[in-house]
This record gives structure tokens, sequence and C-alpha cells, in this order.
């Protein structure tokens, strides 16, 4: 257990802190004062909702509706911990682990970890179980150590699928029922018939489906619980590896080793040496950056093919993994410096640079001035519209997920100006002011827009530009917040620069990261955690310690009991 | 032939069943008394087709009179149909339409361009005569197309669906087309607690959903029921395991679960049922939905008729009696709207739509609106073709209402609805028009649906959408 900070002061900047200064663009747009709670967004829960005991040493969290309250660190604090659905990746990975059937039968699923199933969210299940359980049955050699269709060989079945589908031991009612069930397919008609039909139950089960927290005995409500062994262990390995447990994490989890800090960390040493360990990043990346629905990006450019899509999201991803395949330590500050970026034959012949090679390798883009993956191209070709840059979305983009600042929708009563039609000699900036300049609207805008401005040398396809329908780009700006990114800059790539180097990024960084392996936003019970995490990760920058760190943190380990029934 | 059914036999399910085309009337007989009875009664029809967008109003509106009228180009597709129309139009001044007049939302705003929008790009006003939330708080999740988007009612194709489902699977059916997404909440349907109903976005995904999975039970033999009930005992046995161990809040979530599995295993055992008494599917036509046709919007120009084809089947198998088809979503999304590359230019409708009086942009606004009413006309024949056992056809049972969110595009407009009701609606509305009506709520119009197939709704919606009425005049 890390040494804990008793006297510490929660900023948990810059988000909170950052929500002051935004509150005049909410509160003027609803009408509703400052005391209007963000709607949902990264900041939303971590709010002044728990606490109260005001002791010296004591925390402060500042809520989002302007007031305090404190929280004492020196306790151990954990937010109630409720029932997550395998993402559509986490499904695709453990069915490949569990029978070996690839492809990505998830593919019509939709929908995040706290999704409440409605029938067609079953009936996609069932199909996708039905299918999957067709083509292992077929495929009985790949992942069954027995092939022999006898009832040997459906004990082995059981007790091997069995335990890994549910991810702990079965107890002996569990068996019952899954032999049942098989034996009716055997009696149906045949070995592999009984091993369609156990398959096909097994994963819509919803032991399979979702990640549970079974109550202790005994339990009482507002009590903080250790995570048991078992689940524990699904825990890590669906944040490290965006799939099930293996074997030797389960024989740690049997023989307790996960409560020790020691072992934990020969565990974690191991995962992250892993090559599933590329899952594992590669399902946080996706969901940092949004590329859930990356390949239905459709650009108004003749190049801009189905291939080029699919490369760029590949070349965005190999961004950051790569960080983590090279000779010197992961570090948060390669990802958003360096103009160097993954790119095949493909895309750079598009882009404009030589070399034709299938694979992808590495490219300077230096006289672009790239920084990082936030001007990647394939992230600039995210954020825009089929036929012009997007700086609303990208200053959102900014706002949200670099910096874990939220900001409301436009409010439903204003009128809201069609945006000028794009024509020569009317700059996306120019026509974007035009939008934008009623008070109502820029009350908002003139802390949305500006970071987004500051990306407009790179247009709709991520091409670096000087030039905008025949007006030379402007990418200055000034950016206000409470932190480090706070004043003007004259041009985009100087806040870039900064974006690169504030310690508010790196902290929202270690935020975001946390948020994805808890599978919540954050909340006021994860304070104490993210703060801890933010105060070790800020000044090193270290990714792959930033793993580590948040399997250690309170929050990863406990949950805060509800009570039993 | 195995007549073991559930639901009651009516003599459209004899007709396939019999061999379709043969009509083999007849053989009817042999069945008695039951098919005789169940013959007298019709079932009614319903199908919400949404397009987002606007129109081209100068390309929408008929010439001519209420009874005497000439269609306009977008409504030309339905020449043949002219007299299973209803064009639900605005006053007409020497301009074109006035503003202020015909279906109209709200016609607040008044700044200089006119009508504007009240409550943002909210789609889910149309079918349900409710915007989310009362003070604006559309709930911000971005994208928003993935907003938890709940509202406190259901839209009119649910409430009409529950009432008239009897033992249909499916009360309503809900298709999208391409390009999922949106920059605004972009969902129609919703449940009778207000939970959006997603759509169905996929050719396998809708084949899948309304005529069964393959694997689990294409060729319908009793194997697959066995399966179905093996699994599900298995399946509740887990639930009913797990619910004393699991907090609260789980519990309720699992519980959720267990009842949209219920539904789920009902249907499913209805879909079988009817696949064993050999209710006949089309033909699985081939929609190429790869990366590029989705991105391009090539897939679009055969999936729209795959999903006509899907609802004219599900209406003639009694699967559901109710459908909606959004032809593309608010905002356009990432894709920036449909696309209609088969008609010679690429640009998304969204864009298009925001014409700014460009004439080139207003011809292609024309043509893709006109496209869309191709595809309405082509299900309307499909129906048409389908007797429905009573001397008629389905299409004469058949009310289908096109609407739209906005009457221009470009100025985001919320009066003007180029809506229109088509089909014979059971006799119900006098049809063959083209009214020019003073500013009308649009939700009258839903009641007046609602009442056509026979649902009766004395008030639907809620603040300045709500109303008590349906549509005066509309009815035979």
């Amino acid at each position: 257990m890390n040494a804990r900070n008793h006297f510490v002061r929660i900023a948990l900047s810059p988000a909170v802190a950052a929500l002051l200064c935004l509150a005049a663009c909410q509160g003027q747009v609803g009408g509703s004062g400052p005391g209007a709670a963000p709607p949902g967004g990264s900041t939303g829960g971590v709010g002044a909702t728990g606490g109260g005991a005001s002791t010296a040493g004591s925390t402060s969290i500042i809520g989002t509706g302007g007031g305090t309250a404190t929280v004492d660190c020196a306790a151990p604090h954990a937010p109630a911990l409720h029932a997550r659905l395998l993402t559509p990746s986490q499904y695709d990975n453990t069915v490949t682990d569990l029978v070996k059937v690839g492809g990505d039968p998830s593919k019509d699923f939709g929908g995040g970890a706290a999704t409440q199933l409605d029938d067609l969210g079953v009936e996609l299940r069932a199909n996708a179980a039905a299918s999957i359980a067709h083509q292992a049955a077929l495929s009985l050699s790949q992942w069954s150590a027995c092939a022999a269709t006898d009832a040997t060989c459906e004990q082995q079945i059981i007790d091997k699928i069995g335990p890994e589908a549910y991810r702990h031991p079965l107890a002996a009612a569990e068996r019952q029922e899954l032999q049942t069930l098989f034996d009716a397919g055997v009696k149906e008609k045949d070995f592999a018939t009984g091993v369609e039909w156990f398959l096909t139950g097994v994963l819509q089960s919803p032991d399979f489906l979702y990640q549970l927290s079974k109550l202790q005995a005994g339990e009482q409500a507002g009590q903080l619980v250790a995570i048991p062994p078992y689940e524990l262990a699904s825990r890590l390995s669906y944040f490290i590896w965006d799939s099930t447990p293996d074997d030797a994490l389960y024989a740690a989890a049997s023989t307790n080793d996960l409560s020790d800090a020691g072992k934990l960390g020969t565990q974690m040493d191991r995962m992250l040496k892993d090559s599933r360990f590329l899952r594992g990043i590669t399902g946080f990346y996706s969901s940092y950056l949004r590329l859930g629905s990356f390949r239905e990006v459709a650009r108004d450019d003749a190049g801009f093919s189905t291939d080029i899509v699919a490369a760029l999201r590949t070349s965005l991803l190999m961004s950051a993994t790569q960080l983590y395949q090279g000779s010197t330590p992961a570090n948060v500050a390669g990802l958003f410096s360096g103009s160097t970026y993954y790119l095949n034959g493909a895309l750079r012949s598009f882009y404009g640079l030589a070399g034709t090679d299938t694979a992808f390798t590495p490219a300077d883009m230096a006289s672009e001035e790239r920084h990082g993956i936030l001007t990647h191209p394939a992230l600039m070709a995210l954020l825009a519209r089929p036929d012009q840059s997007n700086p609303i979305s990208r200053g959102l983009f900014v706002r949200r997920t670099i910096l874990c600042q939220d900001l409301p929708p436009p409010p439903t009563n204003v009128v809201i100006p069609p945006l000028p039609p794009v024509a020569a000699g009317l700059s996306t900036r120019e026509r974007l002011d035009q939008h934008t300049k009623a008070p109502l609207c820029a009350s908002c805008h003139t802390l949305i827009d500006p970071p987004g401005f500051a990306l407009e040398n790179f247009d709709q396809v991520g091409r670096h530009r000087s030039v905008d329908s025949g007006i030379s780009t402007d990418t200055s700006g000034t950016m206000t917040t409470a932190g480090d990114l706070n004043g003007d800059f004259a041009k985009g790539s100087d806040l870039l620069t900064r974006i690169a180097q504030s310690q508010d990024v790196k902290g929202c960084f270690a935020q975001k990261y946390f948020e994805y392996a808890v599978s919540r936003v954050a909340a006021a019970d994860d304070a104490c955690s993210v703060d801890r995490l933010k105060k070790s990760f800020v000044p090193s920058g270290d990714l792959l310690a930033l793993v580590a760190s948040i399997a250690n943190t309170d929050s990863f380990r406990f949950r805060k009991s509800e009570g039993a029934l | 032939m195995k007549l073991s059914i559930h639901h009651p036999v009516r003599r459209r399910d004899l007709i396939r069943w019999l061999g379709g085309a043969a009509f083999a009337l007849p053989a009817l007989e042999l069945f008695g008394g039951e098919a005789r009875a169940q013959a007298l009664t019709t079932s009614k029809f319903a199908v919400f087709c949404y397009t987002p967008d606007g129109v081209n109003q100068n390309a929408f509106w008929p010439t001519g009179t209420t009874s005497n009228y000439q269609l306009s180009p977008i409504l030309t597709p339905f020449t043949s149909f002219k007299d299973k129309m209803l064009i639900l139009g605005p006053q007409m001044g020497g301009n074109g339409p006035m503003s202020g007049t015909g279906l109209t939302y709200c016609n607040c705003g008044g700044s200089a361009g006119g009508d504007k929008i009240p409550l943002q790009h909210q789609a889910l006003v149309c079918l349900t005569g409710r915007a989310r939330g009362t003070n604006g708080d559309i709930p911000y999740v971005e994208p928003q197309d993935k907003a938890v988007n709940k509202i406190d009612g259901p839209s009119i194709d649910t409430v009409i669906g529950e009432a008239v489902k009897a033992d249909s699977p499916f009360a309503n059916l809900n298709f999208g087309i391409h390009p999922i997404g949106g920059d605004t909440p972009s969902d129609l349907n919703f449940a009778a607690d207000g939970t959006p109903l997603k759509r169905m976005s996929t050719p396998d995904e809708a084949w899948n959903r309304v005529f069964g999975m393959p694997v689990m039970g294409g060729a319908g033999n009793a194997s697959d029921q066995h399966k179905l009930t093996a699994v599900s005992n298995f399946l509740h046995g887990r639930f009913t395991a797990l619910s004393p161990q699991l907090s609260a809040y789980d519990r309720q979530l699992l519980d959720g679960h267990l009842t949209a599995l219920r539904s789920y295993e009902d249907r499913k055992t209805k879909l079988l049922t009817m696949q064993t008494t050999g209710c006949t599917q089309p033909t699985k036509t081939a929609v190429p939905t790869d990366d590029t046709s989705i991105r391009t919007g090539a897939d679009t120009e055969k999936l729209a008729p795959f999903y006509m084809d899907i609802i004219s089947a599900a209406f003639s198998c009694n699967i559901s009696k109710v459908a909606s088809v959004s032809f593309g979503y608010p905002g356009g999304g990432d894709a920036g709207g449909l696309r209609m590359p088969w008609l010679g230019f690429t640009d998304p409708m969204h864009a298009i739509s925001h014409h700014g009086a460009d004439q080139s942009k207003l011809d292609k606004y024309m043509k893709m609106s006109q496209w869309i009413a191709t595809q309405i006309a082509y299900l309307m024949t499909k129906l048409a073709a389908t007797p429905d056992g009573t001397g008629k056809t389905l299409l004469d049972q058949t009310t289908i209402y096109w609407f739209n969110r906005h009457g221009d595009g470009d100025a985001h407009s919320n009066t003007n609805l180029p809506n229109v009701i088509l089909g014979g609606t059971g006799g119900y509305f006098k049809m063959g028009r083209y009214l020019q009506l003073p500013a009308t709520n649009p939700t009258k119009v839903l009641i007046s649906i609602a009442n056509a197939m026979g649902v009766n709704v004395p008030t639907f919606g809620k603040d300045i959408f709500k109303d008590t009425a349906p549509l005066s005049g509309l009815t035979a």
C-alpha cells in the first residue's frame, strides 16, 4: 500500500477549478446560475456528495456546484462498485481466449459497460453466442484438451470452460446446471450439439456477460469491502489485458496472492510484459481517443478512401502503443510531442511523403507543426466536418478529453444561426466567428473555440495547411482556464507546446486512465485515489508506473458496500 | 401441413401457408369455421418514414386545388398512388408556402432568418410530441447520438404497436439507414417508459432480428425450439441463483436483463413457431455493407428497398403491424448525412440541406428527397401486390406517414413541414387530397393516425406540443 498523504489538499484540478471559471458560461446560458451541475461528462461525478468530517489534514473537495466538502484521505475511500457489462472488445478478446473463435462477434453490440440491456441487446448477444458456439463446436481440438465424445471429455470441458467463463471456481450447483445443459444437447443429437448448447448458454449467462461484485457475508452499508481475489483478478485482467484472466492469475487468486503488495507487483510485472498488454493499451486509447466509430468517418476528399481511414486508425493507435515498445520507458510527454508518426505507403502518398512500404514505419512530419497525437492526421480528420475543419469539436476535445473539463451543450431556447456556407474568401474561423458572435453563444464559445483555432493548420483530412479558403490561417488565441494553460498564444504551436509540458494535462490523463480502469466517471469517493495518482504520475509521466499505480489505488481494490438485502 | 400455431389463424396466413399465389380458396374451406371467422377480422398496419434536414420547399408542394392537383417533382414517384395520398400542406402565398402555416411545431424565433429552432434539433419530438427536458436540459454525452436520451413518454408507434400487436412477436420494428451518428440526439422511437428504442441499422441485424438467426433457427426445426428451451431454463436458473448475491443496484440491472430476456424468448418462440408453420420469408438479397459502401452511402441504395421488403414480409407474416424507417439521422454524423452516389453526386444530405439558395444545391436537395419518395413508393407497390385475404391488399390496410423535423433545412425551420399520409389507411382517411392547412400542431396527426389504426388516444404529447384531438377534416 502506498504511503498515505494525510495532509493533502485535493484540488481535483484542473477539472473542478476550471469549472469555476466555466460557471459564467453555464450560468449565462442556462439561466439557472452556476449552481447548475454540468450534465454528465468527466467532472460531473467528482462532486462534494460525501465527506463532511472537517478535521485538520482533511481534504477539501470543491463540488461541481461550487460548494466544498472535505474528505479525509487518511482513511481509504472507494465508491460502490456496480456490475459492468463486458465491452465489445472485452467480449471479443474473452471469446478468443476461451474458445479460440476470432473475428468481432460483438460488432453490433454497441453500448458501454453500464448499459442496461434491452431485448435487442439480449438478442444480439444470443445470436453471437449461438454463432460462436457453433464455430467452437466444429473446432473442438483448437481449445479443448480432449476430443473424445464421451462423458469424461464432457467433464473436462465443463471444468475448464465453466470457471473460465464465470471467472471463479464453480460451485457444485453451478457445475450441475452446466452439465444439465450439456447433457440436453447430447441427448438431442450428439456430443457436438452438447458442446454447442453448453457454450450457447454459458456465453449468455450473466456470470459471463458482467463483471459482478457479489455481496459478502455480513457486509454493512457504508462499509469498505476489499474486492475478493477472483473478482480482483478479473478486474486486473480486464483493465490490463482487456480480456479474461489467465491460469497464472487465477492461481495467484486461489492463494490470495493478490492482496500481498509484493506478489501483486510480481503479477503486474508479468502482465505488463505479456503480449496481451497491447490489447489493454489499445482498449484504453480507443476509448480515450473515441475511435469507436472511426471507420465511418467520411470526408470530402477523393483520396480519403476506406484504406486510408483504416490505416489512419491503425497509425493513431500506433502513435500511442509504440511508446510502450521503445527502449526508453513510455512517458506521457511522448504522447503530446514529437512529429514522427507511423505511416504506411498509402498514408505517405495521401499526405505527400516519400515511401511506398506497405508496413507502418516512422515518418517525420516535422515541417508541419505536429505535436504528437493531438495533431495526428487521424484525430484531426475525426474532429472535422465532411468539408471543413471543426474548431468546435476540436476545442471541446481539448477541454473535455485533454483537460477533463466539461462544458454544457447549447441551451435549447437559443436560436442557433446557420453556419455560413464554405466559400472562398471566408475562412472556417471567420465563418465560426459569425456563427457564435451572439453574446449568448459567445459566453461558452470564447472558452471552447480557441483551442480549436489553435489546430486550424489542419484541414478536414488532417493535412497541414497555412491557407484556408484563400485566407491565411490564424491559429492565435487566448486560453481561459484556471490552470497552467491559461493565457494568450501567438500561434497554435505555442499552445500545443504548452500542452505537452502541462501538469494539468498530465493530471487529467491520469484521471482518464483511472476512469477507464474502474470503468466509471470518477466519483467523490474516488477523489483521494485520483489525487494520489496525479501526485505520483505528474512528476514522472511514467505510463507503465501509472498502470501499476491505478491497480494499487483504494478505488481499484475496494468498494463501498451499499448494504445487503 | 402443420397448423399448431399459437396466434389466431387468419385468412392471409392461410393463403401463404397454402402456397401464396395459387389462392387455393376451395382448400380454405377445409379448415372450417375458424379460418372463416378470422378472415373477417382484418389487421391494420402503419409505417412511419422519417427524413431529417427538411426539403426543397419549392419542389415539394403540388399545384392545383384540394382534389385536383399536380404532383411536384419530389412527389412524382407517387404518381400511381395519387388516390392514396393525403398531403398535409401549408397555405400558399405568392412566393410559395406561407411561413407559420401548415404543420408547424413552433413559429417562434422571429429573428431575421424567419422561423428557427425552438428546441434544438430534437428529432424525438416527431413521434412523441415531446421535447427533452423543460429547460433545454438535454443530457449531454459526447457524442450526442450516444446520449442517454430517455424521456417521459412513448412514441406514437409504440402506443399503436402495443395496442394492435395481438400475437405478433413485435409491437414495432425500427430501421435506420446510414449514416449512424448525428450531432444531436437522434432517437425517434421510444418505449412505453420513454426509453429510446434502437434502430436496426445493418442488413444482418435486421434480417436476424425479424426472421431469426440462421444458426439458431433458420431451418425452423424442432431442435431449435428444444435448444431455446434448454438454454432458457439454464439462463433463468442463473438469474435466480445470482439475484440474492447482488446489491440492490445490480439486482435491478439484472432484473431488467431478465425482463428483456423473457421478451426475447417470447418473440423467438413465436418466430420459430411461424417458421415451422411455413410463413414465407423473402429472399435475402445481397446488400453491400463493407466499409466503403457505408462511408460513401452506396449501401443505402440497396439497404432501403431491403428494409421495405422486410416490412412487407413482416406485415404479411404477422410478425409486426407497425414499422419505422429513418432515412438518415439529424445532423448527419461523421459522414455528414445520407449520401446517394448513384444520383451522380456524393454530397451528404445535411450539407446539401444548407443550400443557401444555391440552385445547384437545391437541385440536389430535390433529387435526394425524390429518391426517398421512390423508396416509399416501392413499399407501397409491394404492399399493393400482397392480398390481405379479404379481397383487399395490404396497402389498403396500411397508413404510411412520411414526416420531417424541418420545413426548410437551411433555416432549420419548424413550419411548413413536408408531411404526407399515404396508403389505403383501412378506409379511415379520405385520400387523394392536397390540404392547405393553417398553423397546425403536428401532434394532431399522430392522434389521427392512432385513430386510423383503431387506437383511441385522447391526449398525446407534452408542453407546447401536446394535443387532445385529431386533425379535423381528415376522415372519410
